[in-house]
């Protein structure tokens, strides 16, 4: 076994300087201060473009290697080996200041990839965001920003793709205008910083700048498709309530709204709509393909009935999955007030919605056998591409009615 | 084998054969590198085209001859020990690592 010439080292360069996208992860120990040793005057991969980088301990100090300044696509991801132990606490600095060196000049895509927020890392993410310029189109990441860098991110023009965690900055009353949001088409929020947010969009939708009529948000709620709240964790900060959805509908244009908002088994239940409210949110928002509002729990002291079911059905006409708070106490005779109520007269004749997905989760129902059928006609009735009921793994009713759902359809 | 004959001089326009090596490399890994083999001077646009992306940085380092490197663990598709970078890093006490 020989070393490499310098020849060899030659062909090498010629390579790497082709490449343009790579996933860098372990290597043989050794083998990327090798690389180092080697490195051309311009570094191996000048024109390099698209980085994903799972860190591991052993290309962490060599991680400059890759960092072109060219980049305009990074995903950083942590190594699998510390998804169960953690990332030991010796390298969360280096890790820090590495990624504080990321260049971010031309980046137009930035993917942290971290489960868990991760406050370490916030300084160095947040200077990586600062020094994004308005090529930035995405930026994903689970780790707080500090409220300067949200503040850069909010104005840059060609964003398109936000999912965040933590609440929005202050506002400052220094600042000569309230900040502009460029016209996203995602934005997602996480750990319990939705009900910031949502205030926030109030407080702007009703702030008219000097240019009359426009407001801070009238790109974003013209553009805006899919606005997801995530709250896997904790106590929900969020209520959906009439001022909510209120709130919601200043983005006509939304296809999904997704809030993943879990009631915890003998809390408080969060949904304090009922279908009055339901109706008029469903026709504010025509267009909705995917509509989560909050985990059904299996409080049964929400206000909505089946009936809502049917108002969505008919005015949501292109909705395919939905999660919504029901009260199952009189279903049965909530089906038949569906089917027989003069009020849902003209409902009744009107087309459903192609809907394939609802979730029941902790949605209890407690029914004689003979009414299974009376649940199983109103649900098909309801939503008639209805494929099955998803519920949690204990709610052995739902299932039942899921099963006679998807029988019929095989029929 | 690449042959050294004289292309049409189609060939020559190096945005043409790169145009066309970008799409081939979508359709075909094998085609393309035939393609890079065919003709000297399709050989540099076509295999820029082929190694615009890599999935993982052991194929680059595969590129060195093949006497300086083993290959321990390919199944993994990740970890390749290089032969020259095992006896360096007996060599090498000093670099730079996370403890250190």
């Amino acid at each position: 076994m020989r070393e490499p010439s310098p020849e060899a080292w030659n062909r090498v360069q010629r390579y790497a300087s082709w490449m343009r996208r790579v996933s860098v992860g372990d290597l043989a120990e050794g083998a990327f201060h090798v690389l180092r040793l080697n490195s051309p005057a311009l570094g191996w991969f000048p024109a390099l473009q698209g980085l994903s980088w799972r860190i591991t301990e052993s290309n962490l100090p060599y991680a400059d290697l890759f960092f072109s300044p060219y980049l305009e696509k990074v995903v950083i991801s942590p190594s699998p080996s510390w998804t169960s132990s953690g990332v030991p606490r010796d390298i969360v600095p280096v890790i820090a200041s590495t990624v504080s060196a990321l260049p971010a000049s031309t980046l137009q895509s930035l993917w942290v990839a971290y489960t868990e927020p991760w406050a370490d890392l916030k300084e160095s993410l947040s200077s990586v965001a600062l020094r994004c310029g308005p090529s930035l189109t995405q930026f994903i990441s689970p780790i707080p920003l500090s409220d300067a860098a949200m503040n850069h991110l909010m104005q840059l023009p060609h964003l398109r793709v936000w999912r965040l965690e933590g609440p929005p900055p202050p506002c400052d009353s220094a600042l000569p205008s309230p900040p502009t949001f460029p016209p996203l088409t995602e934005f997602a929020l996480a750990g319990g910083a939705t009900r910031g947010w949502i205030s926030l969009f109030e407080r702007l939708e009703g702030s008219v700048s000097s240019t009359q009529g426009v407001t801070p948000l009238s790109r974003m709620k013209e553009s805006l498709r899919h606005l997801r709240s995530r709250n896997l964790g904790g106590s929900p900060d969020l209520v959906i309530n009439v001022s909510f959805t209120s709130t919601v509908q200043i983005f006509r244009n939304l296809v999904s709204l997704c809030v993943d908002n879990y009631c915890h088994d003998g809390g408080r239940c969060t949904f304090k709509l009922n279908n009055d409210n339901v109706t008029k949110f469903a026709m504010a928002l025509p267009q909705l393909e995917c509509l989560f509002l909050g985990n059904p729990c299996p409080g049964n002291t929400c206000a909505t009935t089946v009936a809502c079911l049917l108002l969505i059905s008919v005015y949501c006409d292109k909705l395919r999955e939905l999660e919504i708070h029901f009260n199952t106490a009189k279903i049965v005779e909530d089906f038949k007030d569906i089917s027989e109520d003069p009020r849902f007269q003209k409902l009744r004749s009107r087309p459903r919605c192609p809907l394939s997905y609802l979730g029941i989760h902790k949605i209890p129902l407690t029914v004689d056998s003979p009414n299974f059928e009376v649940v199983v006609n109103g649900m098909v009735n309801i939503f008639p591409s209805l494929h099955h009921c998803t519920a949690a793994e204990d709610n052995l009713d739902w299932d039942e009615v899921s099963e006679r759902i998807t029988e019929r359809r095989e029929m | 084998m690449i042959h050294d004959s004289t292309p049409h001089r189609i060939f020559r326009i190096s945005e043409l054969t790169s145009l066309i090596a970008s799409q081939l490399v979508l359709i075909s890994s094998k085609s393309t590198v035939n393609l890079a083999c065919a003709c000297r001077h399709l050989e540099d646009p076509v295999l820029s085209s082929l190694w615009q992306t890599q999935s993982w940085l052991n194929t680059l380092l595969k590129v060195l001859p093949k006497e300086t490197w083993d290959c321990d663990d390919l199944a993994s598709g990740e970890s390749v020990v290089c032969g020259p970078f095992k006896k360096l890093n007996a060599q090498i006490q000093g670099y730079p690592s996370l403890g250190s």
